[in-house]
This record gives structure tokens, C-alpha cells and sequence, in this order.
């Protein structure tokens, strides 16, 4: 719950949600959980949840290059 | 789930003396509340939770904390080590019985005392032996108690209760509030922001993200490099961007120096508002008190002055007031000074007719013959008064010369008493008649005396009690340590002050202008990496510049998204505070003011008390300050999007702060916290037949209170002897 609250208050930021084509209901809706729709949810989703399972930035890295497929 | 404390029981636990089943509290969900006087067990019943949470328990003495195995003989009740021989062993125990949403949980900490001596109260003359503590843990469907053996389990289940880094807002007794929130020190309400919020989760992941931008960036001008289709416009492109990034690294560093120079005059400042709440006014009242001592010297001396005027008059002989009570005395002496005068006279005049009865008895006038005519008639041999001859030798020739010798004769006198008492009575005549017709008047001198003394004292004393007044609104604007007589410590506070208030704007304008500068190079360093962004070859993989461009939005949008969350929590403790504050003193008949937050230059949360038009107030009394912080720390507490699963255990927290305050604290606790078990001395009057005062009364009937306890001692009983009663009353 808390994860999720954190990841639509970061992509609420208007320039992330223009830039990124997310739509205020489908803001409403996000969690933290896969399937993702969008890279950008994707990326912060792992960031959120990897962070609580005390992954330091460069385990978190390496999830994310798997993520755009470049790791 | 929230937890909620469902029991309490003791075993010898200071006064609470007899097994766990004869002094146990039942508490419910709701407010809980035990009412004691003074040494019936409040302090106790907090210290078995000393006890459980960290193994100590409170000395009444000297407010210290001291270890359970070193305090043990103290905390053992007195009845009952008195009532164990030696050679017998003797146990001493909590026991606190909690539920979560699942799970029921019993803790047992105990030891055992063995008498190896006499003396009761000495250390040595007992073996103590600490027991293993007890956990069992049930759950509630099936509800039978199984013991934890697991040493970190049962920590858990302890810290569960209420947890650690929350006990400071969960678990303290009165004057312990005061240090709860530090409104001196910015940190206070950050630090507990920071505990009792998930704004530290934001910090977290923008750093996490910061580093993942420069990963992805570094990574992505690896893969620039490796290709070959790069120019020397990319190159220095790249290279402008890391010299902004230089800058702005440099422009960061200076940013930090202005906050830290921020803070530290903000602390300053703040420190001296707390201190002396308002130096100006503090000085005012240094000002009045000077006058005000000023005439209390004088009138003080005036006073003195008239006292030992009192005094000396007493020794200077003509003061009426020495003859009080001699008013009988007078005619007294008048018949008794006529007494001695007959006697003293009818003894001369015997003595001198025995002795020379002629000189009594003569005929000739006195003086009579002169002496001119005495030595005539000597001379002559004849007595011209009887024309007689007198011859020399013959009796009547003798009898001239005896006349002629008559003044001689009368000044030698012969002493008729041992003592004569004449000259001593007609001395004491003397001198008492100028206080004769006084005696009249006496009275009314000494009341006149008496009126003008007591004017002069109540003069005094008023003045005295103002001095004591202005002292003490002076003191309330000072804490303690601090205080200084005279003026100058006040100029150097308002000199101090205004030089903290100017170094805060100093530093405010700089950080200001840091972070236009900070804005300018982050906007260069946008537009660079656009140009970086066009610039670079077309045959690197998408997902490198797709893993930048990503991270490096999210780390924009990530700080934007903790200030707002900061900036939210803010207003939202804003709001909360004065809603908390506002039903915490509904009961006062004063107005109290607002609490504003806000946030400073530095990033920190400000706190400013202010009345209706916004200006700040300062010098509230001290249960508004009292009530002030609980409304912080309330809002603190149900501020935060969860909700609050911790008892609130508080012992005396509004100790004499009167009923309106405590009426208040009643009715708010229940907004917040889901149990409280409020130990409280207010309500106790051993006077009224029902020992509760009129709140505590309608106490019992407020829906709100789920339990009541009244706690009693029969203070007539020696110490060994005493032991508290617990009455369940509701």
C-alpha cells in the first residue's frame, strides 16, 4: 500500500505524466506489482520494492539494464 | 492491528503486595485510567513497565534509572520481606498480558530473593536471583498459552508492545512531554516527522535513482566512445555538460555551508526565544522590578528604622509605656510612702528626744539669740533674756556656749535606721510624676503605634509580593540556568537575538541566491544533454538512452515528489496540531493561540505560536505550553497515514495542570491513540466520600472511559505494613 502511494506520488508530477502518456485514472489504478504498462513504472516499481528488500543501488542497476534489455 | 495491553499483575512489586490474581489491573481498548495519590502506585505501576521494556526500573529518590538486579531489595514489597525468614526464599514479578490482531502474548519477568540476613532493607542480606523471563504467545481461536523459547522472538514480542524508536510519544511520564518536543531545536520536529513518516523512504529512492542516473549515464558514454560514429561537437559537448556538473557539485557544497550557517543562527535564535521568550518584555519587567526593589528598600528601611525607634525609647527614660500597668501603683505608693514618712519620722523624733531632750523642748525661738548677741552675753557673764548672771564655769555660762555652738551642732546628724529609704522614695516620686497623667493615653499611643507598624509591614509585604510577582512572570520568561540579574544580561539576549535574526536573513538571501544560480546550471545542464541527446550516434542500442533518459526524469520528478510529500506533511501537521490543541483546551476559559508550521530556508519545520491576527505570542503558561506540545506530538502521531497502533501508557501528564486541561487530554487521547492507560493523581480527593473529585465522576460516566481504577494505601500503617489496594470502580 504504502509502496504503491509512493509510486503514484513521484509519477503525479505533471511533465511525468504528460512526457509519459499516463492518464489520472490509469495513475489512480498503478501498484508496484507487474504486469506494468509503461518502462517508466516498470523501472520505479523495481526501484520502490527493491529498496525495501535492502538492494543497494548497483543490485537495483543491474534489474534495471534487464529491464531495457541492455544487461 | 493495534496492540492493546489487556493486563497487568504484580507479584511483591513494591507496594503492590500478594500474587499475580490479587493485584491485577484489567484494562480494555479505550481510555484506561488508575487513580492514586502520592505513593499509591502510580510511579509502580509505570516502573513494571521500566521493567519489561528495558529492564530497569526508576529510583524515587533520585530520579535515576537503575538496573532491576541492583534495585532488586527495593523493589521487592516490604510486607512481604518482612514476612520471609531467613533461610526462605521470596518472589518478586510483572506479569502483562497483550493482544495484537492475532496473537495473545504474555510476558513474565521475575526474580527470587533469598534472606541471608537481619537487616530487611540491606543489600546483603539477601541472594537475589534473576528468573528467565516468560513468554507465551496464543493466538485467539484457539486460545491456549504456548511458551517462546526463542531469545530474539521473545524481543520481538516485547518491542511489539510498543515500538522502540516510538516509546518516546508512547510511553513517559509528565515532565518527560517537555523534552518530547524540543520546540527550541528545528531537529525535534523533523526527527519525529522523519519517525513517525515515510519521508525518508523518498530520501532513499532519490539516492537510489541519483546513482542509477549516473550509472546509466556513464554507461551510455561508454557506449558513445565504443562507437565510431562520434564527433568532436559531441565531445565538447559532453565535456561543457561535466564542467556545469562541476559547478553546480560546487554550487551544491556552498548551498549545504549557507543552510548549516542557516540552522545554526535559526537555532540560536530559536534558543533564545525559548529562553527568554521576549527579551524586550523580559527587560521591561528587569526595569519595573528595579523601581519596585528600589522602594522596597526604602519602605523596608522606613520599617526598620520605626522598629528600633520603638526599642530606644524604651531606654530613654520619658517613654510613657514603660509605666503600663503601673496605673494602681500610685495610690498604692501615695499610702505606703505617708506610711513610711509617720514612721520615718516618729523614729527620729524618739531617737533625738532620748538623746537630747532639750533641743526639743526649748523655748527660744529658733536662732534666737543671734550670735552677735550670744558672745555679748558670753563676754559679759550675763543673759540679757533672763537678766540673770553667768558666770564663767557656771551652768547658764555653759549653756550660751552651747547656743552659740547650735549651728555645728545641727548639721552633725545622727542616723535614726540602718537605711534610710527618704531620698531613694522621693527620687522614685519624683521621677515617676511627670508619667501620672500619662496613663490615659498609653493605650492609644500603642495602638496608634501598633496601626502605623502593621501599615508599614503590609506596605512591605505588598511590595515584597509584587517584587515576588514580577520575579516570577521574569522567571517564566527565562529557563533555568539562564537567569541573570541586572539589565545587561537582557540587552546582550536582545543584542544576540537581533544578531541570530540577521545572520538568519544573511544566510536566507544567499541560499536564495545559491539556488538561482543551482537553477541556471541545471537548466544549461537540460539543454547540453538535449544537445548531448541529438548529437549521439544513431547505432547505440535504444534501451542505454532510454535507461538515462528514464532515470534521470525520475530524479527530477523524485525530488519533487519529496518536497510535496514534505510540504503536505507540513500543512497536514499543521492542521491536525490545531485541531488536537483546540480540543485539549476547549475546557479553558483562555483563548488559546495557533500553531503555525512552516518550512524554513534550510529545509527545516518551523513552529510559531500565534494569535488570531497571526502575530506570534510568546509567554503562554506553562499548561498551554504543556498542551502545545501534546498537540504536536498528537498530530505527529495521527498526522501519518497509517494509523497508530501503539498504546499510550503516561504517567501524571498533566500533574497540576488543573481540570479544564485534564477534561481535554480525556477527551482528545481516543482521537489518537487506539488504548491509553493514563496514571493520573487529579482526580483523587481523599476527602469526598467516593474519593473522586466531580471529573473524576463524570469520568465514570464518559463513555469514553473504558476502565476505572482507584488505587489506595492506609497511610496510618507503617511502611512495612503498607500496601495498595486496587479498586476497580468501573
Amino acid at each position: 500500500m504504502e509502496r504503491n502511494n509512493i509510486l503514484k506520488e513521484i509519477l503525479s508530477d505533471p511533465e511525468i505524466m504528460e512526457k509519459y502518456k499516463i492518464k489520472q485514472n490509469s495513475l489512480d489504478e498503478l501498484t508496484t506489482n507487474a504486469p506494468y504498462n509503461k518502462k517508466i513504472v516498470e523501472v520505479l516499481s523495481v526501484i520502490i520494492n527493491e529498496n525495501d528488500n535492502h538492494l543497494n543501488s548497483s543490485m537495483i542497476y543491474k534489474k534495471i539494464k534487464k529491464i531495457h534489455n541492455i544487461g | 492491528m493495534a496492540s492493546i495491553i489487556n493486563s497487568i499483575s504484580f507479584k511483591n512489586f513494591f507496594n503492590y503486595y500478594g500474587d499475580y490474581d490479587t493485584t491485577k489491573y484489567d484494562f480494555e481498548k479505550g481510555v484506561n485510567v488508575v487513580v492514586a495519590d502520592n505513593g499509591a502506585g502510580k510511579s509502580k505501576f509505570f516502573n513494571a513497565f521500566l521493567w519489561l521494556f528495558y529492564d530497569e526500573v526508576l529510583d524515587s529518590d533520585d530520579k535515576k534509572r537503575k538496573s532491576v538486579k541492583n534495585f532488586a531489595v527495593k523493589i521487592i514489597s516490604d510486607k512481604a520481606k518482612n514476612e520471609t525468614s531467613i533461610g526462605e526464599t521470596v518472589e518478586s514479578g510483572i506479569k502483562v498480558e497483550y493482544s495484537t490482531g492475532r496473537y495473545k502474548f504474555q510476558i513474565t519477568k521475575s526474580f527470587s530473593a533469598t534472606r541471608i540476613g537481619e537487616k530487611l532493607s540491606d543489600f546483603d542480606s539477601w541472594q537475589i536471583t534473576m528468573d528467565d523471563m516468560e513468554v507465551d504467545k496464543t493466538d485467539h481461536v484457539l486460545p491456549k498459552y504456548k511458551p517462546v523459547y526463542d531469545a530474539n522472538e521473545k524481543q520481538k514480542i516485547i518491542s511489539q508492545l510498543i515500538l522502540p524508536t516510538l516509546r518516546q510519544y508512547s510511553f513517559f511520564q509528565g515532565e518527560e512531554v517537555d523534552k518530547m518536543i524540543d520546540f527550541s531545536k528545528k531537529s525535534s520536529i523533523e526527527d519525529a516527522v522523519r519517525t513517525l513518516t515515510n519521508i525518508s523512504k523518498y530520501e532513499d529512492i532519490a539516492q537510489i535513482v541519483e546513482d542509477i542516473t549516473n550509472k546509466a549515464y556513464n554507461d551510455l558514454n561508454k557506449q558513445t566512445k565504443s562507437t565510431s560514429d562520434h564527433n568532436d561537437r559531441l565531445d565538447s559537448a559532453i565535456k561543457l555538460k561535466e564542467s556545469l556538473q562541476v559547478q553546480l557539485s560546487k554550487e551544491n557544497e556552498k548551498l549545504e555551508i549557507q543552510k548549516e550557517l542557516y540552522e545554526v543562527a535559526e537555532q540560536e535564535k530559536n534558543d533564545l526565544e525559548q529562553n527568554f521568550a521576549n527579551a524586550e518584555k523580559r527587560k521591561e519587567l528587569d526595569d519595573k522590578l528595579s523601581e519596585k526593589n528600589k522602594t522596597l528598600r526604602r519602605v523596608k528601611e522606613e520599617y526598620d528604622t520605626f522598629l528600633e525607634s520603638i526599642n530606644n525609647r524604651f531606654f530613654d527614660g520619658n517613654f510613657s509605656w514603660i509605666s503600663l500597668g503601673f496605673e494602681n501603683s500610685v495610690l498604692d505608693f501615695k499610702h505606703k510612702i505617708k506610711e513610711f514618712r509617720v514612721k520615718r519620722y516618729e523614729k527620729k523624733t524618739l531617737l533625738g528626744v532620748a538623746e537630747s531632750p532639750n533641743d526639743y523642748f526649748t523655748i527660744l525661738p529658733a536662732n534666737s539669740p543671734d550670735t552677735v548677741t550670744l558672745e555679748q552675753m558670753i563676754d559679759g557673764e550675763h543673759c540679757h533674756v533672763c537678766d540673770r548672771p553667768a558666770e564663767k564655769g557656771s551652768d547658764a555660762y555653759n549653756y550660751l556656749l552651747k547656743l552659740k555652738n547650735r549651728p555645728n551642732e545641727n548639721t552633725t546628724k545622727k542616723e535614726f535606721v540602718k537605711n534610710d529609704l527618704e531620698d531613694f522614695f522621693g527620687n522614685l516620686q519624683l521621677n515617676a510624676s511627670p508619667f501620672l497623667n500619662k496613663f490615659e493615653s498609653i493605650p492609644q499611643s500603642v495602638l496608634r503605634t501598633r496601626e502605623k507598624e502593621l501599615e508599614l509591614k503590609k506596605r512591605l509585604d505588598k511590595l515584597s509580593s509584587e517584587a515576588k510577582a514580577l520575579k516570577s512572570r521574569r522567571k517564566d520568561i527565562l529557563i533555568a540556568g539562564t537567569e541573570s540579574d541586572g539589565n545587561d544580561n537582557a540587552s546582550n539576549i536582545i543584542n544576540q537575538y537581533k544578531g541570530s535574526i540577521r545572520r538568519t536573513e544573511q544566510a536566507s538571501s544567499k541560499i536564495e541566491r545559491i539556488e538561482n544560480t543551482i537553477k541556471d546550471l541545471k537548466s544549461k545542464i537540460t539543454n547540453t544533454d538535449k544537445e548531448i541527446t541529438n548529437l549521439r550516434p544513431k547505432d547505440i542500442p535504444e534501451g542505454f538512452s532510454i535507461s538515462y533518459d528514464i532515470s534521470q526524469d525520475l530524479l527530477e520528478a523524485t525530488h519533487k515528489a519529496q518536497e510535496r510529500v514534505f510540504d503536505k506533511m507540513v500543512s497536514l501537521l499543521e492542521s491536525h496540531a490545531n485541531n488536537h490543541f483546540q480540543n485539549l483546551i476547549k475546557y479553558n476559559d483562555i483563548q488559546g493561540g495557533f500553531l503555525k508550521f512552516a518550512k524554513t530556508p534550510s529545509g527545516g519545520i518551523s513552529l510559531d505560536y500565534t494569535d488570531d491576527a497571526g502575530n506570534e505570542v510568546s509567554g503562554a503558561s506553562e499548561g498551554f505550553q504543556r498542551m502545545k506540545k501534546f498537540a504536536v506530538v498528537m498530530s505527529i502521531i495521527s498526522a501519518n497515514t497509517s494509523q497508530y497502533n501503539y498504546p499510550l501508557l503516561a504517567d501524571a501528564p498533566l500533574s497540576a495542570f488543573g481540570n479544564a486541561f485534564n477534561k481535554g487530554f480525556f477527551d482528545s487521547i481516543p482521537n489518537v491513540f487506539p488504548q491509553s492507560i493514563i496514571l493520573v493523581k487529579d482526580l483523587y480527593d481523599k476527602d469526598l466520600d467516593g474519593k473522586l473529585t466531580d471529573l473524576g465522576q463524570k469520568l465514570m460516566k464518559s463513555d469514553t472511559i473504558k476502565t476505572l481504577y482507584l488505587n489506595e494505601v492506609d497511610g496510618e500503617l507503617p511502611q512495612i505494613e503498607r500496601t495498595t489496594k486496587i479498586e476497580r470502580r468501573k
